[in-house]
């Protein structure tokens, strides 16, 4: 019979640490994106271009690092689909600095907002496809699906291996788009929505509880009939358009979601996990009232221990600082992972404290020393 | 590869929706490629 023990202890600490009880030891969590394929031999064109490169890269990774659970296996970047539907200026591969970036971009004018609430087909087609690839061909789009199709394959497969074969603990498969990054991550923009947060924030709103009322309730429904034990958790979401919201906007347009959605966890035992990047800190009152072992949060900038004792009841992944894995030493790491650990106390799950994506950002000896210590470090 | 590849897909709605469905291949019929193309364009444009 096969021994799926790693799993287990894995599982179990993982659970642990959501539901703040003591635990064996901390749970290692990656937040690494492409300098998985930077700490490889091949270029991050090379990798992400070639599934077979790609699955050998991640692979490579997890068996150097040993992670418990991982955000991203090789499958945030399908830069084969976006490429095939011709070129645009939207993501770019930049070779000089060995990145993939992401133009803040409008497919959406402030004026759309009411076909978006008519007809979603219809204004995807005419207005967001239409200004994403506005020469596309049917050779292309066809050649697109085709490398879609590819790509869902790399990703069965990829995942696959990590369940059977390192025994991780897969990380949420349900992805719960906070209906305000709709317009702040892909349509509207940074900027597109900066301002109609002033022009015509009850638009904003109109449009976001459409999105709740259409889309994430139906989500949310099916995800409390689901038997998701075997992940990490049952759903996550990721923060990112808070970063331009002050608390009042907050209120108005992100929280009602979000606490939708956790009421309804909460009363049928399910959890959920946010990835927030930028910072959290000043929503913290927000959160103070949500129950232990409902939610845990992924943060990047702020300060791990000052979150800790603003919302004591909530699970934290983060705090293994970039400015240490990029350019301290591995002495340094371990003495700073051990402070992590003893004082974050139960309900912590180690990880990194921003999305690794550049070279710079980490060294192989600092991460394998940091993660090797939290190994076998005794709770 | 479609007959029509190297036409220019056309941004009109219905028409050029279903006309770039219906050059999809892979379906059995136009509701399935309509509904496919219907989830894939949204994806992508999130991407």
């Amino acid at each position: 019979m096969e021994d799926r023990s790693l799993f287990l202890e894995r599982k179990t600490i993982i659970n642990n640490a959501f539901a703040c009880r003591k635990n064996t030891r901390v749970p290692i969590f990656s937040n690494f994106w492409t300098w998985k394929m930077l700490d490889s031999e091949y270029s991050l064109r090379e990798t992400l271009e070639n599934y077979d490169i790609l699955f050998r890269v991640v692979c490579d990774f997890q068996e150097r690092y040993q992670f418990d659970s991982l955000f991203d296996l090789g499958t945030r970047n399908p830069v084969r689909v976006t490429k095939a539907l011709g070129d645009n200026e939207f993501h770019k591969i930049d070779d000089a600095t060995e990145s993939i970036y992401v133009l803040d971009h409008e497919i959406m004018s402030e004026d759309d907002y009411d076909l978006f609430i008519k007809d979603k087909t219809e204004f995807y087609w005419t207005k967001a496809f239409a200004r994403y690839c506005p020469d596309l061909t049917i050779g292309q789009l066809d050649n697109a699906i085709r490398e879609y199709r590819d790509f869902q394959k790399f990703s069965a497969g990829i995942a696959k291996k990590f369940v059977e074969d390192y025994q991780c603990v897969p990380a949420p498969i349900n992805y719960l788009k906070q209906p305000f990054e709709y317009f702040f991550t892909s349509l509207r923009g940074m900027k597109g929505c900066a301002l109609d947060l002033r022009r015509k924030k009850d638009k904003v709103i109109e449009a976001c509880r459409h999105i709740y009322e259409t889309m994430t309730l139906p989500l949310l429904k099916r995800v409390i009939q689901q038997d998701n034990s075997g992940f990490m958790c049952d759903m996550y979401t990721a923060f990112l358009g808070h970063s331009i919201l002050n608390t009042k906007q907050f209120g108005d347009i992100y929280w009602p979601v979000l606490k939708g959605c956790m009421d309804m966890f909460e009363q049928n035992g399910k959890q959920l996990l946010i990835q927030s990047e930028s910072t959290l800190l000043r929503f913290a009152d927000f959160f103070k009232d949500v129950p232990v072992g409902l939610l845990a949060i992924e943060i990047e900038q702020d300060d791990i221990f000052e979150m800790r004792k603003a919302l004591p009841q909530i699970c934290f992944l983060g705090g293994m600082p970039t400015y240490l894995l990029g350019r301290g030493t591995p002495e340094q790491c371990v003495d700073y992972t051990k402070k992590l650990i003893d004082g974050m106390g139960n309900g912590f799950i180690l990880s990194q404290d921003k999305m690794i994506s550049y070279r710079k950002d980490c060294k192989r000896e600092n991460l394998l020393a940091s993660n090797n210590f939290a190994r076998e470090y005794k709770l | 590869m479609p007959e029509n590849e190297d036409k220019k897909v056309s941004f009109t709605y219905p028409e050029g929706f279903i006309e770039a469905a219906n050059s999809l291949e892979g379906f059995d019929d136009e509701e399935s490629r309509k509904a496919f193309l219907a989830g894939f364009i949204p994806y992508i444009v999130m991407m």
